[in-house]
This record gives structure tokens, sequence and C-alpha cells, in this order.
């Protein structure tokens, strides 16, 4: 086994760090694989195998391990869609444009919006939404509905689910923005 | 297509216009292989649009680990409610009320019945205590009743109250002739020849018409006479009269038949006057 030299991140670092980046990571991985399930999978994955790189051959540095993390769970993500393309004809985002996306997520500085605060954030902006548009945040996210079938639980039209999200990500984005900046100040 | 014309895409779709939503659509597994080729052109052709579209997945990310979180902290209050035999009903998590309208009404109809309970109970341990403090210390007991006016009682029961007579120097002959007075005061007739009061407009004033009677007073001299038991027991029927009072029925005991004409007899067992009730105390009480 190579020996890790001293001036590497010990293991329990380089795990805080991933632990950290995890909604930031999964979001990526999210964006591929469009599961949250398989992305929660890849993220542990990652893990696992960023451990034991600090055990053997190590990491320089936290930009080491950031840009290590997302290009080993691109790696994942794009086994995974190799996998499902072969058993279910399933069409992906290319591999190139996968490759693009994880070299750029990797090299912006790591958002604060994927941060325990914006959890927290998020919980007092949702306050602010009307009941209807938490109703069919819940449904799209707290049972992982797809819009379709969240159109057919509301008894809506599918083009209105979807404008409805995406003013309701609108809204979100602003409010957790402010609110984040606000307990920076 | 030209970098320019994407970016005046993406601007249209901040208004929720197409990519936006060919992108919720992606992003839920409902867009179609043609869909997804679109996508895949558009985020090739423009880094901001990239950028755009891996915030759209980072925020897709957070509201599911959001209700994630939460749908784990319900199940595990449910499953704790559940362990320790609370019946967990049906919460719409939206909203967080209680969907079943008949566990409402059951829940509503314990509380009343609760609340009806603790009241009954708390004005039974304060007359119950007031009587006791009355047959120890008349003068601590006068005090509470002396701010009463509305409580039309008896000349001699005030003069108990005032601490005039003292409750240990009454005597048998001293009760019989406050009973005599009292007697004076509001003459029993026979049976069939009492008249039903008026009924007060009010349930206040019914209430306290009704203190002016002589089950009040029945209460009191028992307590008078240091005979903790009957006066407790005697609070207890004191207590039942006022919620019988209150109740929407009219007050009566069971009536009952006569075996031999079927009609209804009204002996003691029939009072409807307070004065009737004290007779049934007294002779409950001895």
């Amino acid at each position: 086994m190579e020996e890790v030299s001293s001036e590497h991140l010990a293991s329990d670092v380089v795990a805080a760090q991933l632990l950290g980046m995890r909604l930031e990571l999964t979001g990526f991985v999210r964006a591929m694989v469009r599961d949250v399930h398989s992305a929660d999978d890849i993220f542990q994955e990652t893990c696992v195998k960023a451990v034991r790189e600090a055990g053997t051959r190590g990491f320089s540095g936290v930009e080491h391990v950031r840009r290590w993390a997302f290009v080993t769970a691109k790696h994942a993500a794009v086994d995974l869609l190799r996998h499902r393309s072969r058993k279910h004809g399933e069409v992906a985002l290319s591999e190139e444009l996968l490759e693009l996306l994880a070299n750029e997520q990797a090299e912006s500085p790591q958002s604060c919006a994927s941060s325990g605060n914006a959890l927290r954030a998020l919980g007092r902006c949702l306050e602010g939404l009307t009941p209807r548009s938490r109703k069919v945040l819940a449904l799209r996210y707290g049972e992982e509905l797809s819009g379709i079938e969240v159109a057919k639980r509301l008894d809506r039209k599918v083009d209105s689910i979807y404008k409805s999200l995406a003013r309701i990500y609108a809204q979100l984005r602003v409010c957790i923005r402010q609110r984040l900046l606000e307990e920076e100040a | 297509m030209m970098e320019g014309t994407i970016t005046d895409m993406k601007e249209i779709e901040m208004e929720g216009d197409v990519p936006t939503l060919l992108v919720l659509r992606y992003l839920d597994g409902s867009a179609g292989s043609d869909e997804v080729a679109l996508l895949n052109e558009m985020l090739l052709r423009s880094r901001e649009l990239r950028v755009w579209f891996l915030e759209i997945a980072q925020q897709s990310t957070v509201l599911s680990d959001f209700y994630r979180v939460e749908n784990a902290a319900v199940a595990m209050a449910e499953g704790a409610m559940a362990d320790i035999g609370v019946d967990v009903p049906e919460w719409d998590r939206e909203s967080w009320e209680c969907v079943s309208e008949e566990r409402r009404a059951h829940s509503d109809r314990r509380r009343t019945l609760f609340v009806a309970a603790a009241s009954a109970a708390a004005a039974m341990v304060a007359i119950t205590g007031f009587i006791l403090v009355w047959a120890t210390e008349p003068s601590s007991a006068s005090a509470v009743v002396g701010p009463l006016p509305t409580l039309a009682i008896p000349f001699e029961a005030q003069q108990f109250f005032d601490g005039t007579i003292e409750p240990v120097e009454l005597t048998e002959i001293d009760i019989a002739e406050i009973d005599a007075d009292l007697l004076q005061l509001s003459p029993i007739s026979p049976l069939d020849e009492i008249v039903p009061e008026p009924e007060p407009a009010s349930p206040k004033g019914h209430f306290l018409s009704r203190c002016n009677s002589l089950t009040f007073w029945s209460v009191c001299r028992l307590a008078a006479q240091s005979d903790i038991q009957q006066a407790i027991f005697s609070s207890a029927l004191f207590m039942g009269f006022v919620q019988l009072e209150f109740s929407s029925e009219p007050f009566t005991f069971p009536r009952r038949e006569s075996a031999e004409d079927g009609e209804v007899s009204e002996d003691w067992m029939n009072p409807r006057t307070p004065l009737e009730l004290m007779a049934v105390s007294k002779q409950i009480g001895n």
C-alpha cells in the first residue's frame, strides 16, 4: 500500500468535507440520473471511495477533494445511465455534456445554497408560499410524484403544474438568497 | 443555435417559459427523447444555461431533502405515539390539520366532557372546602360570603356568616327554632298546593334565586353542627341540584306509578322545589 504523506488530508477531514458538500454533490448527480435515490446511492459510494483514497494516495487539499468527488460521481452516474440505456432504452444527456457539467461544477465555488443554512431558509420561505403552492411542492417532492402525477392528483392541467413549479422555484430562489444574505449580514 | 439566442431564451424561461418547463420535465423523468435531445443541445451551447440547469437541479434536491427530513420526523412522531398507544389520526401534512371530521367531532366531545367534569370537580372541592372552613372558622367564611350581596340568605343564616352566632353554641333546640323561623319564612304547603315558582329571565338569575333557597340553608345548617360527613353529603347534593338547575331539562325525580290506577303519585320521592329537596336530604342524612 502506498504510504500517505503527512501533508495529505486525513480521512476524517475528507469525510467531513464530503458531508458538507452532500446537497451540492447529490444535486449534481440528480441532474444527470434524475432520481433522488440513485443520487443518494452514488453520493455514498463516492464517500466510501474518497475515504479509501485518502488512506492510499491521499488528497493534497480541499480543492483536490472537491474536483475528485465530482469527477468520481460523474463516472458513477455515467455507469448507471449506460446500464439504464442498455436495459430500458432510456435516453439521457450526452456524456460530453456530463463531462462539461462535472468540470464546471467542480470549478465553481461551493454554493451557499447547498448548506444547512439553505435548508433552514427554505423552511421559512415555504411558509410564505400559498397553501396551493405548498401542496404542489409536497406532492412533487414529499411524495416524489412527477408533474403529470401531481396534475392528476390535483385535477389540474399538466402545463399549469409545471408553470406553477417554475414560478415557485423562482420565488424560492429569491427568498432563500435574501434570507442567506440577511443571515450573513 | 447562437449563444445570444440561448441567452435570450434563458431570460424568457425565467418567466416560466419553455426551457424551464423542459428542465422540470427532464428532472422528473417525464421528458420524452426529443425533449431530452433538445435540452442536451441547449446546454451544450450555453455555459450560462448549464449553470442555471445545475442550480435548478440543486434546488430540486434541497426541496426533496427538506420534505424527506420532514416526512421522517412525522413518521418518527407517529411511530412514537403509536408505541405509547395513542390513536394517530390521519393528518393532512400540508395544512397540519386532522382531516377526519368524525375524529375531530369525537375529540371535541371528549374535550367538552373533560371540561364539564373538571368544572364540576373544582366546584365540589371549592364548596366542600368552604363548608369545612366554615365549620371551624366561621369568621373566615363570612369574609368570603360577605361580598355576595345578591345571595339573600335568611336572617338566621346571615348571623352564622357574620359570626354573631357561634356554630358550636348551637343546640338541637336552637336548630329547631331556626327551622321554625324558616318555616314561617317559607311555609311548607301540601305538595298538591305548591304553586310553581315563576321562572327567572336568565340562567344567572335562576341560579341566584335557587341559592336563596332552603337547600343551601340545609347545607349551612349541617356544617354548623360540625357534622362533616353530612356537610360533605349535603354539598354534593347541592352541587347536583345546581347542575340540574342549569340543565335544559326540568328537574324531576323518577315518578312512581300506582299499580292500581296507573296515575302518577307525587310523594316525597317526587319533590319539585328546593324545599322538598331539603326534606329529602334531611331524611337521607338522618
